[in-house]
């Protein structure tokens, strides 16, 4: 049954409306847009899920406030002979390790509490806590910049390819067969390994090794043929059908078709699948970080601290687990309001990219 | 005291909720179909028609679905049977033949492979035995060459075809009844008349009762033995298919038959059809839900028309007699 | 039939080209820098950076330059690493097949019987309290980087919880080969396919009460209801086995995807020395012969796969049987 109203006419005089709130002739003046906004509103979890992101990109945003006014540390020099007072008691920062060999150290451990190290060090003293608020800026700056560029490429990659087909459709399609049939990991860590030491150059555009547009470009390109396909097969069905043989038929300009009638009907689509790609982004982020080929030292990432906790596991898995909690959190309130975002928009899309 | 007929429906009403409130698809329909005789359940799309039928088996399962009324099906009252025993008539004593034959078939399995699932979810058969049944019963609905098309699988049938096999699937354990959610709407002409003489032939042959849902009232003069017309949720108009075709009654029917050309006698200027639309969400609380678009409106029809005899047909129309009995067709289609 | 058999041939060819042409262009001609300094790794002497250019044929035109490359990966197999001096790549990465297999192979059977058990579980309580709880568990399943729950995984099993009768059976990180140590290769694989399954399971648990659900709608399956079918046998027989095509083409990707480099995190986690692994360690020294093998032949490996799939289809699906 559908939402709308068809004629308020049909309606006897007299009916009682049952719910103010979803009032009945008035909806019908909603657009699409302001129909799932509505929707989406209603859905709790995601409203809770969009709510937690806020908070988590808000702490990460005031990552400097943090390490200079509650924690004191510098989150990026390395501290390996320094001291810390907690509970009045002097302690280093690395201790050397009783358990094993007793080679190598364990740094100090959390406290608990809001100051220095409140989820201890990591193994070259630095505090876990400041870096995990600085990381989350990193990663959630990855995940949103590589988005948008995934989002540029594929709508606009589709778009020709269903607008124009012919060649040009050949051609970039042929192109992402091949790319679509390339594991994304290895199309990664392929770009990754030769861009990582020297950057790239290419004419105006000149990223320096280091830089966090390497694992933004790196990542944003990996996903463009699994979106693009799709808002293709979208475009080409849209092109066949009825009201935009009538717009051509009627002489409309193509570069109107374009923006007045293709992408109004491709965006409901590529909202849908915004929340998606940043969770995506976000693992793809961090598993990159974690091989060592995405976020560079001394520069931090929720990757980069749990490869840094890889080797203290045993001695203090608060350095791997803490950034991976942060990560799962992040990534799982995506998915609900990607969810919540897809009931709203299309609740018949299929939603998996990669 | 007369035996009481294969089908009995009585006060059957359907309603379901939704976020504005209760809304009634169906509401106080009474039926009858006895053994080997066709009634027509005429109206257009959303008059409830559908959602009677699948009522008949228990169907709908929308737990929103408010039911209420009797059926009552060879002497067993269906309404309120728990859903266990409903399985055990839904297939073997009534069956149903739905709209869309590109659909109504898994696509994933043999045709025989599903007839065969019928015939041996109501009887004891072996595998083998049920495979022959299933080929003697497409052979029994026209298709020829019956041991191949068993293999086959839906894709590869044409639409007729795939009709038979839905109907060779719904007569495979001997119904009594059969229900036919507009059967032939999908198939082409040619085809429409093949199946409607096949359906003809299984209710002589088998004595089965069958309630045919359609929107063409050329099916129904061709197939019924009674019709009865729904509009909006109710039933405006029933009775034996000569008299209502000859005469119809309610301003509603003959506003139906007026939209169509008559196949003989002058054709008239222009076909008159009937102004508005129905009403989008089921009837009206109150009143004649035609009454909007009736160009015969007036102050009675404010309150709710019963379904009232007269003549061979019963109406439910608060018109006098001799208003509805200039309701004359222009054509005569019946004849 | 030929024709169709032949024509999926030649889009494998073609693809299986575009994707050697893509890794050449990205390992040799990247602008920004050097080729030879790149395959030759860190800090490589000039006489080193001079028998690279010699004998990748760097001086020559490109389209020679991916003939040699093409000539050594697949025809003499010579590659040789110039970090870990001299070693033979190709031999190398065919050693470590196994390994990846035996983690892949493990984990995709968990995950296929664990996506069928819990998607067909919730679609059949749909709105019910089974239905919510494997839904957010799924949802949770999906979110956790895989390498981070292998580093759970491995705390709790190898340490926190190693005395207790639950993990006493984990043996150390590392791989045991099935044919010498079947005990031992079980007990080496089971937390990690554990690990790996996981995602999937929630995956796959999600995508197939999806499609369920929406099977469940279509006019077949009120066909089956009004013959009277239990509504088990409605589910299994005509639902899940209709849903089962969807499935079987996203497992086919998945399978080959994570032969094909996904199981990579995995690998490095628990320490199994596979193609992953390999590749791993050959990040970590830049060692770039290695990673062009690998990708090579992982890519490849997953375009065989999705053929394979598509030969499958053939199987499940009768309309692509008869039409092909």
């Amino acid at each position: 049954m559908t939402d709308r109203i068809l004629d308020p006419s049909a309606l006897p005089a007299a009916a009682p409306l049952p719910d103010p709130a979803l009032g009945g002739a008035k909806e019908a003046s909603f657009g699409p847009w302001a129909t799932a906004w509505r929707r989406l509103r209603r859905d709790r979890g995601a409203m809770v899920a969009l709510a937690i992101l806020c908070l988590v990109a808000l702490a990460c945003a005031a990552a400097p406030l943090y390490a200079s006014a509650v924690s004191g540390t510098n989150p990026f020099a390395t501290n390996l002979n320094g001291e810390v007072t907690i509970d009045g008691t002097a302690q280093p920062v690395l201790a050397p390790s009783t358990t094993g060999l007793g080679l190598g150290v364990t740094p100090i451990g959390p406290t608990w509490a809001l100051g220095p190290y409140m989820l201890g060090a990591d193994n070259q003293g630095r505090d876990v806590a400041a870096r995990m608020l600085y990381g989350g800026r990193n990663s959630l700056l990855i995940a949103g910049a590589a988005t948008v560029l995934t989002l540029v490429f594929a709508v606009a990659i589709g778009l020709l390819c269903g607008f124009f087909g012919g060649i040009v459709d050949g051609v970039l399609n042929r192109v992402l067969d091949v790319l679509w049939a390339f594991p994304i990991y290895l199309l990664a860590i392929s770009l990754s390994i030769v861009l990582i030491a020297e950057g790239l150059t290419i004419g105006p555009i000149d990223i320096r090794a280091g830089s966090l547009w390497l694992p933004i470009a790196i990542i944003g390109v990996v996903y463009v043929p699994y979106v693009a396909r799709p808002i293709r097969g979208q475009t080409l069905s849209l092109m066949r059908s009825e009201f935009i043989a009538a717009a051509i038929a009627l002489g409309v300009p193509p570069w109107r078709i374009f923006v007045k009638d293709l992408l109004p009907n491709i965006m409901p689509r590529v909202i849908v699948l915004v929340p998606i790609l940043l969770a995506l982004n976000m693992i793809t982020e961090s598993s990159l970080s974690f091989l060592s080929i995405g976020v560079q030292p001394p520069d931090a990432s929720w990757g980069t601290i749990i490869q840094d906790g890889q080797g203290l596991l045993y001695s203090r898995p608060i350095v791997a687990l803490a950034p991976g909690l942060a990560v799962a959190l992040t990534v799982l309130c995506l998915n609900i309001l990607g969810d919540g975002v897809r009931d709203a928009f299309d609740p018949r899309a299929k939603v998996r990219i990669a | 005291m007369p035996a009481e007929p294969l089908l009995q429906i009585r006060d059957l009403s359907v309603a379901f909720r939704t976020e504005r409130g209760l809304v009634q698809a169906v509401e106080g329909v009474s039926l009858e179909v006895e053994a080997g005789r066709v009634l027509g359940l005429v109206g257009e799309s959303g008059s409830g028609k559908t959602q009677t039928l699948l009522s008949i088996l228990g169907l709908i399962l929308d737990p929103n679905a408010v039911l209420s009324g009797s059926v009552r099906l060879d002497g067993e009252e269906l309404v309120g049977m728990p859903n266990r025993r409903l399985r055990r008539i839904r297939g073997a004593k009534a069956a149903m033949i739905f709209q869309d034959p590109m659909t109504a078939l898994t696509p994933v399995h043999t045709v025989g492979w599903q007839i065969v699932e019928q015939i041996r979810a109501h009887s004891s058969l072996s595998n083998r035995a049920a495979r022959d049944k299933a080929v003697a019963l497409l052979a029994e609905c026209g298709i020829p060459d019956p041991a191949r098309v068993v293999e086959r699988y839906p894709h590869e049938l044409s639409g007729g075809m795939r009709q038979r096999v839905v109907i060779a699937m719904a007569v495979s354990c001997e119904p009594k009844l059969i229900v036919a959610d507009e059967p032939t709407t999908a198939l082409d002409v040619t085809v429409q008349a093949q199946i409607l003489a096949l359906l003809d032939r299984l209710r002589r042959d088998h004595g089965t009762g069958i309630v045919f849902v359609t929107h063409d009232l050329g099916v129904v003069s061709e197939i019924a033995d009674t019709v009865a017309v729904m509009y909006a949720g109710r039933i405006v108009e029933s009775g034996p298919v000569q008299a209502l075709f000859a005469a119809p009654r309610h301003p509603y029917t003959h506003g139906l038959f007026n939209s169509i050309p008559p196949l003989r006698g002058p054709r008239p200027a222009r076909l008159t059809g009937i102004p508005g639309l129905p009403p989008s969400r089921g009837a009206p609380e109150t009143g004649c839900a035609f009454a909007p678009r009736c160009a015969y409106a007036f102050a009675p029809c404010a309150a709710r028309p019963p379904l009232a005899p007269e003549g061979a047909q019963r109406v439910a129309c608060f018109l006098p007699g001799e208003t509805k009995q200039g309701f004359r067709r222009a054509g005569d289609l019946a004849a | 039939m030929l024709v169709a058999i032949l024509s999926r041939l030649g889009r494998l060819v073609f693809v299986m080209f575009g994707i050697s042409v893509v890794v050449f262009l990205i390992f040799f001609a990247t602008p920004g820098s050097d080729p030879a300094a790149r395959i030759a790794g860190r800090n490589a002497s000039p006489e080193t950076l001079a028998q690279v250019r010699q004998s990748f044929g760097l001086d020559q035109p490109l389209p020679v330059q991916y003939a040699v490359m093409m000539k050594r990966l697949f025809v003499t197999q010579d590659l040789t690493s110039f970090v870990n001096r001299g070693q033979k790549v190709v031999p190398a990465v065919i050693k470590a097949i196994p390994v990846t297999l035996s983690l892949v192979l493990g984990a995709a059977v968990l995950w296929v019987i664990g996506g069928l058990i819990v998607g067909v579980a919730a679609a059949a309580t749909r709105g019910g309290w089974t239905d919510r709880g494997l839904m957010a568990l799924s949802l949770v399943g999906v979110s956790m980087p895989v390498f981070w729950v292998g580093e759970v995984m491995n705390l709790l099993s190898q340490s926190r919880l190693h005395h207790t009768f639950l993990f006493s059976w984990v043996p150390p990180l590392g791989y045991k080969p099935l044919l010498t140590d079947p005990a031992g290769w079980f007990k080496a694989l089971v937390i990690p396919w554990v690990t790996l399954a996981i995602l999937y399971i929630g995956l796959y648990g999600r995508i197939l009460r999806a499609d369920l659900i929406e099977t469940m709608q279509e006019d077949f399956v009120r066909t089956a209801r009004a013959k009277g079918l239990p509504e088990s046998r409605i589910l299994l027989r005509h639902g899940v086995r209709s849903s089962l095509i969807a499935f079987v083409t996203m497992f086919g990707l998945d399978f080959g995807a994570l032969i094909g480099g996904g199981a990579l995190l995995t690998e490095v986690v628990f320490g199994l020395r596979g193609v992953g692994k390999l590749t791993y360690d050959a990040l970590q020294t830049l060692d770039l012969p290695v990673i062009l093998t690998t990708v090579l032949y992982a890519s490849f490996f997953v375009v065989a796969a999705n053929a394979l799939v598509d030969a499958l289809y053939a199987v499940i699906d009768p309309r692509v049987r008869r039409a092909g």
